[in-house]
């Protein structure tokens, strides 16, 4: 059962145990959930900690507030050598339902458990690696859970916001910011990223930098939709508005019963003032989810233009109908009305 | 009235949207009220659009809206300088109808605005 959400954190230096392991690491562990999801993790802490650290409870308002605590929280991310953000509990998003194991100018791992091992021998130096030793030795793993208890103490933050998926958001921009690589390390972690991760980080991404790891990632999945309406929406901010249509029209055409690929398609056409064309599609999305106020809105735009007041006027009561909070077509239904 | 109905809820349930200031301005000056009831809210529509443009919200359509306030004001310049705006950033302003859409005769009938009309989509 579901409850409160949480995020919490803990930076200290974790010796890696195994034979190849040559060093400890310092590390900034974040932890994030819903209360009784799994294990609060705030006692999961203590046990391993054995009581030896103190708690800071920081609220949400704080957070945001408070730049001198954020900049000293981000400093400590910044500072660690190895940063795990394990979060859980907190869905639909994916990143949510991931941990991040992150290190400076390495790849970032992903974990889908709490007790998940990473192998950390790609973190040593080039010269560590080097070793013989290290070369010829099992490759060691690190389990955060099981490293704990090795962590010298120094602080654990632990955040208790209303909001912690938005927090649980910005804090892995604030990551991804300040470790420009880490989002593009992502997806050279091997074949095993998840498409929906690919997604997640794109979001964080802008110019060159995203069309680079977006080009990537369709050359992977070139059969995702997803991908083509991102690579569409990104050419319609450029207004490159025939590009776009086409992303979108694959998008359709690699998965016709999507409403979504056919409202994209549509609204290009409804840009391009070919109203008609844009009609076929905003039909086609209705078809498929007959609930869709967005739809219903913006065909009666087109129709409005079309000079088909009386049908547009109808097509903004269906909008309003579905959606009574929806202020745009209130106000074109009002529109049509004074006209 | 019923549009002045929808248009007070259209404002209730998003207050930074200015075409509902706009619209309510038509629809106050189709009832003959006072002018100042009509000028007052192509001002809140004016200011609503800025203040959006300034978040950088909707750029298109709230510059759109600012050419249609200024053109009912009357302002031309104003309401050129905007018109040039919606054509820099390629809104389909002929297959919109624009033309047919405005009151004010002597934009309509003014060369440039003819000429921003007669060369968009």
């Amino acid at each position: 059962m579901a409850g409160n959400p949480y995020i919490s954190g803990v930076q200290g230096l974790a010796p890696i145990k195994g034979p190849g392991a040559v060093a400890s690491l310092n590390v900034f562990l974040i932890q994030a959930g819903l209360e009784g999801h799994l294990d609060n993790p705030v006692e999961v802490i203590r046990r391993a900690m054995q009581e030896k650290f103190s708690f800071n409870v920081v609220t949400e308002d704080q957070f945001e507030k408070d730049l001198k605590f954020r900049t000293k929280l981000f400093g400590k991310i910044r500072d660690s050598i190895f940063v795990v953000v394990v979060l859980d509990g907190l869905t639909p998003s994916l990143a949510f339902q991931y941990g991040l194991a992150v290190a400076i100018n390495k790849p970032i791992i992903t974990l889908k458990s709490q007790n998940a091992n990473v192998d950390v021998r790609s973190l040593y130096s080039e010269k560590e690696r080097a070793d013989e030793k290290v070369k010829e030795a099992p490759q060691p793993k690190l389990n955060y859970l099981a490293h704990l208890p090795g962590l010298v103490d120094e602080q654990v933050i632990v955040f208790q916001p209303g909001d912690a998926e938005g927090l649980i958001t910005r804090l892995i921009r604030e990551i991804v910011l300040n470790r420009q690589r880490i989002a593009t390390e992502i997806l050279r972690t091997g074949s095993d990223v998840p498409l929906n991760l690919y997604l997640q980080f794109l979001s964080y991404l802008d110019g060159d930098e995203r069309k680079r790891i977006l080009g990537e990632a369709m050359e992977r999945f070139p059969t995702d939709k997803n991908l083509f309406i991102m690579a569409g929406r990104i050419k319609l901010m450029e207004n490159d508005l025939v590009g776009a249509v086409l992303d979108f029209e694959k998008a359709v055409e690699l998965n016709p019963n999507d409403p979504t690929a056919h409202m994209q398609k549509a609204e290009i056409y409804y840009e391009l003032g070919q109203f008609e064309t844009a009609i076929e599609d905003y039909d086609k999305a209705i078809q498929l989810q007959p609930v869709n106020p967005n739809a219903y809105y913006n065909k009666g735009n087109a129709l409005f233009y079309m000079d088909e007041e009386d049908v547009a006027a109808q097509h903004f009561e269906v909008a309003v109908d579905q959606n009574p909070d929806f202020a745009n077509a209130l106000n074109n239904q009002a529109s049509i009305q004074i006209n | 009235m019923k549009s002045i109905e929808l248009l007070m809820k259209a404002i209730e349930k998003q207050p930074a949207y200015a075409f509902s200031y706009f619209n309510l301005a038509r629809a106050y000056k189709g009832m003959n009220k006072p002018g100042g009831e009509v000028l007052k809210n192509l001002e809140k529509a004016a200011r609503a659009s800025k203040a959006n443009l300034r978040m950088g919200h909707d750029i298109k359509r709230n510059t759109y809206c600012l050419f249609l306030v200024y053109a009912a004001l009357g302002d031309r310049e104003a309401a050129l300088e905007y018109l040039r705006k919606c054509s820099n950033y390629d809104l389909p302003l002929k297959s919109w109808g624009i033309a047919d859409k405005i009151a004010n005769v002597a934009l309509k009938s003014d060369p440039e605005f003819q000429a921003l009309i007669s060369t968009s989509r």
